[in-house]
């Protein structure tokens, strides 16, 4: 093969683009087959029956076939049907994981009583049997080891920690305490020896009754404050150890001003709180709790020893009586420290539980009228202005939150129809491109 | 040849308004040059540029009332019948890119059988017309391995009555494009002639 010359190569360029067979009036074949396809409503149908008659059937649909095998445009959405199904069965198999998930980490409501203890109980603190002396501690953290400890400890139905012996033994010196006159509130105490489902009741009743110290404030508005006042210091009732801690009234006419503290009985709180409600118009009202149970049991537990080593060293001194005098001092000595730690402790365990038992009131009482002599209503037009315009911009802030909220919300939890939307189009836009002649020369399709 | 006194636009517009023969009219004026570049563009294969031709009709029958008016009936039909031509080639011959140890597009035509002879059973004949007929095969050939883009334009470019203006229209890029990819084709085309001849 040789070269072309220039001229040459511009001509046979020419003759490559050059029809040199019999004219074969496609246009009436193309006329013929949309006048069929009109009756059939289909004008590709029409045009397969023109090629038809020129090839038959059979070469027609093979031709057509590799046609559509050989296209870009069937790959790429055969692409992005498997990408979609991809995504649709990814979301179909995550959703009933993270549904599972969830329900592991919902709050178990119709959980065993044991159960629920463990969870209320044993979360960031867990108990190990640690020395040979079988006492228990308490140690951070672990609150699985902590269940299955204790369903060990229920399986094999050994007894109760001595947590719980401690609690029934201070249960115990509560009585002593309340029967001397020391307002005590009282910890579960089992009145069995716990068995497994005893053990579990148990825990459950300690669990429900915790020892709380309750704090509540409440702010009162009244007409006549020292009236109010007078009432409120005699909500507290000496007969059930309730007393009013602090009082101050100061002020004249609108400006009087009355502050009360109450201590009553933790179980009557609410009704408290009832009377004085009605004592005049509420402004503000707050209530709160300290847990303290563990403190309690810890100074207990730490009460119960030195009680105990204070009984070893007594009778160690009636042992050696004739012991020298030096050792004999050194005892006695030993003893009083004890004996000083114990009341020290037993004056604070005293003390918490008048805190427990007692809960602290604040009642704050104000006039009535103060409130327009203090800040007079403004209803100038200025007033109405700023408050219109404080309101609106705090709506528009509020709409732009929601609209915002909306917006992720929406893209978010329909991220997968979002997705099948978007195909949809693409697939739409395909298919009217392809039907639309002329309309882009790279995508155009037959 | 007369300039016909009728114009595109008009045939177009009458056939559109029923009158079927207007559509003959416009088909004696385009249907051979239509055929002659479907089958450059395919590659030679009549058959196809057949098919090719009927449907861009089909299409101008079915879609005529999309022309737009002010627009030049031939940019569009040239339009439409690029546009099937490209449709109705597999893709691996839209890039160029041919399976190396065959010989171009011949190859894969032979296979098809719907192709004149390729150079190598050209060469077998005895006749006048065997170089020429082989130099031309060569050609197409060549013209197949430069890809959609060129080759399209190189074709558009030297088709009958076809000028470059139109061309871009046809192919809807700028001008400019359309020279420097035709440049670019013929220097392509000219470097593979020449190593073809060398090799």
């Amino acid at each position: 093969m040789t070269t072309p010359h220039e001229d040459n190569l511009e001509m046979q360029l020419a003759a490559l683009t050059k029809w040199e067979g019999e004219d074969p009036q496609l246009w009436r074949a193309a006329l013929a087959g949309t006048d069929q396809g009109a009756e059939k409503d289909s004008g590709k149908t029409g045009v397969v029956h023109g090629a038809q008659a020129r090839r038959g059937i059979g070469a027609d649909l093979r031709r057509r076939a590799r046609l559509v095998m050989d296209r870009r445009i069937p790959t790429r959405l055969v692409a992005v049907l498997a990408l979609g199904v991809i995504g649709v069965v990814i979301a179909a198999v995550m959703m009933p994981t993270m549904s599972a998930r969830r329900e592991r980490n919902a709050p178990a409501v119709a959980m065993a009583p044991a159960e629920a203890y463990q969870k209320q109980e044993g979360r960031g603190l867990s108990f190990d049997r640690s020395g040979s002396g079988g006492e228990w501690a308490r140690k951070p953290g672990e609150p699985e080891i902590l269940g299955r400890k204790l369903e060990r400890t229920q399986a094999a139905e050994e007894p109760a920690p001595p947590v719980e012996e401690l609690r029934a033994e201070a249960a115990s010196r509560d009585d002593q305490m309340v029967q001397a006159g020391v307002p005590m509130t009282r910890l579960p105490t089992p009145a069995t020896q716990p068995g497994a489902p005893a053990a579990s009741a148990a825990r459950l009743d300690a669990a429900a009754a915790r020892s709380v110290i309750r704090k509540a404030t409440i702010e009162l508005r009244s007409a006549d404050v020292r009236g109010t006042f007078l009432k409120a210091s005699n909500i507290a009732s000496e007969a059930r150890g309730e007393y009013m801690s602090d009082s101050s009234l100061t002020g004249e006419g609108a400006s009087m001003h009355a502050t009360l503290t109450l201590r009553v009985a933790a179980e009557r709180l609410g009704e408290v709180l009832n009377a004085l409600r009605e004592l005049g118009k509420v402004e503000a009202e707050k209530a709160d709790g300290e847990d303290v149970t563990n403190q309690i049991v810890d100074l207990e537990a730490r009460l119960r020893n030195e009680q105990r080593v204070e009984a070893e060293l007594l009778q160690l001194l009636e042992k050696r009586g004739e012991a020298p005098l030096k050792e004999i001092l050194e005892l006695r000595d030993k003893i009083g420290e004890i004996r000083g730690r114990i009341e020290q402790m037993t004056a604070q365990r005293e003390k918490l539980g008048r805190l427990v038992s007692l809960a602290t009131v604040i009642v704050i009482i104000r006039a009535e009228d103060a409130k327009e002599g203090a800040a007079p209503i403004d209803h100038g037009l200025g007033s109405y202005f700023s408050k219109e315009l404080k309101t609106s911009w705090n709506n528009g802030l509020r709409g732009l939150t929601d609209t915002v909220t909306g917006i992720v919300r929406v893209a978010l939890a329909g991220a997968v129809w979002w997705i099948l939307l978007i195909f949809a189009i693409a697939v739409v836009r395909r298919v009217w491109k392809s039907t639309a002649p002329g309309a882009s020369p790279a995508r155009s399709a037959a | 040849m007369d300039k016909p006194t009728t114009s595109d636009e008009d045939l177009i517009a009458r056939f559109l308004g029923g009158d079927r023969p207007a559509l003959g009219e416009l088909a004696a004026r385009h249907e051979r040059a239509l055929l002659g570049l479907a089958k450059g563009v395919l590659g030679g294969r009549e058959e196809l540029a057949r098919d090719a031709v009927q449907e861009t009709w089909v299409r101008v029958i079915r879609f005529g009332h999309t022309f737009r008016a002010g627009a030049k009936f031939k940019t569009w039909l040239y339009r439409v019948l690029i546009n099937q031509c490209r449709s109705m080639r597999p893709p691996r011959e839209r890039t160029g890119l041919l399976d190396a140890g065959t010989d171009g597009v011949d190859g894969g035509i032979e296979e098809r059988g719907e192709i004149m002879d390729g150079p190598r059973r050209s060469a077998m004949r005895v006749g006048g017309d065997l170089e020429s007929r082989a130099r031309m095969d060569g050609l197409r050939a060549a013209v197949e391995r430069l890809g959609e883009e060129k080759r399209d334009v190189l074709l558009l470019c030297y088709h009958a009555g076809m000028t470059h203006e139109m061309a871009a229209e046809v192919l809807e890029i700028p001008l400019g494009t359309l020279k420097s990819r035709l440049n670019a084709a013929l220097g392509e085309l000219r470097g593979r002639l020449a190593m073809e001849a060398v090799g």
